[in-house]
């Protein structure tokens, strides 16, 4: 029988941890990957304060799919939470770059990336999302990010927020979307977009 | 159905990926086709994007909160230990000062001497006893020196009458001691005790003095007794035994006879006919000395020398 290398014991470990949601677990993995991090946002012009929020981001990333079952253990956590933050340092001085430039003829890039234009765009919606979220109300809110953000099954739902069934949970899921959409409706309006 | 966006439910499959396989090849190429639905896939696409992005912020903030929390668990509390540190050298400081304060009181409550003449040492009043002494003995008035011919006693007599102040110097001086000594503290024992052998030996000198002065009182006495035995005439003078013949003249001497008889001496002082003042004067005479007195006419004194005795 093989004999499991070290760094996947401890990895199994701090898996374990994270998927029964103990979050020292995370804290841990924070501290692992911090060094490494630094010293790669330091190198390629970043601050103090970018190498601290996309480490946040990734170890988030790697929680929502450990949470979600998606995530693969073929390497290290602090492996992919190390590649995971080169991505998003990439992406975001790429979008660095596409935001810089206003002439939106030189923005037409043949490839799928997204446009200067359409990154504002998604960023004005998402900011929208995120105050009609604030106002929704604690129980829709707590919902919405169960279905869509942690991909929680109706039942998981239903036995998580105490509802009879799924099918209620269902029902309930889909008033505070509506709930959402109509808070969401004033800035639809403004910007001229159909209902 | 023609549209994906008139069922919310196909749509929200569609674009969270959870519709079949075979479904979702069929939307695809209706949606590449047809504006009303692509658009509603792509406010359903950024509307749930908006939920997962919030709940991605969510996390990083819970994760951010733990951090921080680890962090201010391990750390050394630098601003509380310096509080605390400030705040025992305060009081360490306080009781510091305080003590201080206590022991300067302590050292400074011996009131001062009353007088700034009192020499507060022991030594150095020691020291002086014996020069205040020497002072006095300095200061005294050099005694009388005596004719050959006076007494012992006559010397002393005199000595007493020229030089009465010693004695009461000396008292004052023990007095004036002495009552340093009762105001000084009791520390100045050896100033007490110089100024009682100091007032021991004025009260011994005037001890002495007081005997001398009874020893002269008596010769006084004596010698009062003596001039009874002396008579005193006045006689008017003829011009030829007064020296200055009629002329009154209160510094002379008049003319004098003196002869001892058996009753004893008579003097018979010749004064101007017109000395009517003198020769109506009734005389005294005083004796000084065995061989020696003053005759007393009014106003006017005459020394007089007593022959002596056969």
């Amino acid at each position: 029988m093989a004999v499991e290398p070290a760094f996947l014991s401890q990895d199994a470990e701090l898996y374990t941890q994270i998927v029964q949601g103990n979050d020292k677990a995370l804290v841990r993995l924070y501290d692992q990957c911090r060094p490494a991090v630094a010293a790669y946002i330091r190198r390629n012009h970043g601050t103090h304060d970018d190498a601290e929020d996309l480490l946040q981001e990734a170890i988030a990333i790697l929680w929502e799919k450990i949470r979600c079952g998606k995530f693969v253990r073929n390497a290290a956590l602090r492996t992919f939470v190390v590649a995971v933050v080169k991505n998003l340092w990439l992406r975001r001085l790429a979008r660095k770059r596409r935001e810089a430039t206003l002439d939106p003829s030189e923005d037409a890039t043949p490839d799928d990336a997204p446009s200067a234009i359409d990154i504002m765009m998604e960023e004005e919606e998402t900011d929208a999302v995120r105050r009609a979220m604030d106002n929704i109300g604690a129980p829709c809110r707590t919902l919405l990010l169960l279905y869509y953000y942690e991909e929680k099954s109706m039942e998981e739902i239903a036995r998580t927020m105490g509802f009879a069934n799924a099918d209620t949970a269902k029902a309930k899921k889909y008033q505070c979307k509506k709930r959402l959409e109509a808070l969401m409706n004033p800035s639809r309006a403004e910007d001229g977009r159909m209902p | 159905m023609t549209h994906i966006a008139d069922d919310p439910e196909i749509l929200e499959s569609y674009v969270v990926g959870r519709m079949e396989e075979k479904n979702r090849s069929a939307w695809d190429d209706h949606i590449a086709h047809c504006t009303p639905c692509r658009e509603a896939v792509d406010r359903e696409t950024l509307l749930i994007a908006g939920i997962r992005r919030v709940g991605r912020d969510d996390v990083k903030n819970r994760i951010n909160s733990l951090v921080r929390r680890s962090r201010e668990d391990h750390s050394v509390p630098w601003p509380r230990i310096w509080s605390i540190a400030a705040s025992l050298l305060l009081i360490i400081g306080i009781g510091i000062v305080s003590r201080w304060m206590i022991l300067r009181n302590e050292s400074v409550a011996v009131p001062p001497p009353a007088r700034q003449d009192v020499v507060p040492h022991g030594e150095q009043h020691n020291a002086k006893a014996p020069a205040q002494r020497e002072e006095l003995r300095n200061t005294a008035p050099p005694p009388v020196q005596p004719s050959p011919s006076r007494s012992a006693t006559a010397v002393v007599q005199q000595e007493v009458d020229a030089v009465p102040s010693p004695v009461e110097k000396r008292m004052d001086e023990a007095e004036r001691v002495t009552g340093e000594a009762a105001n000084a503290p009791s520390a100045l024992a050896d100033l007490n005790v110089a100024a009682q052998k100091i007032d021991n030996e004025a009260r011994s000198e005037k001890a002495k003095a007081a005997k001398l002065g009874a020893i002269e009182k008596m010769n006084l006495a004596m010698l009062s007794k003596d001039s009874d035995s002396v008579r005193v005439l006045l006689l008017p003078s003829a011009d030829s035994l007064t020296p200055g013949g009629t002329t009154i003249n209160l510094n002379q001497q008049p003319a004098t006879l003196i002869r001892r008889e058996p009753a004893g001496i008579v003097i018979t002082l010749f004064f101007p006919p017109t000395d009517t003042d003198a020769l109506r004067t009734t005389p005294r005479f005083q004796r000084v000395s065995s061989d020696s007195g003053i005759v007393i006419v009014g106003e006017r004194r005459f020394g007089i020398r007593l022959p002596a005795k056969d």
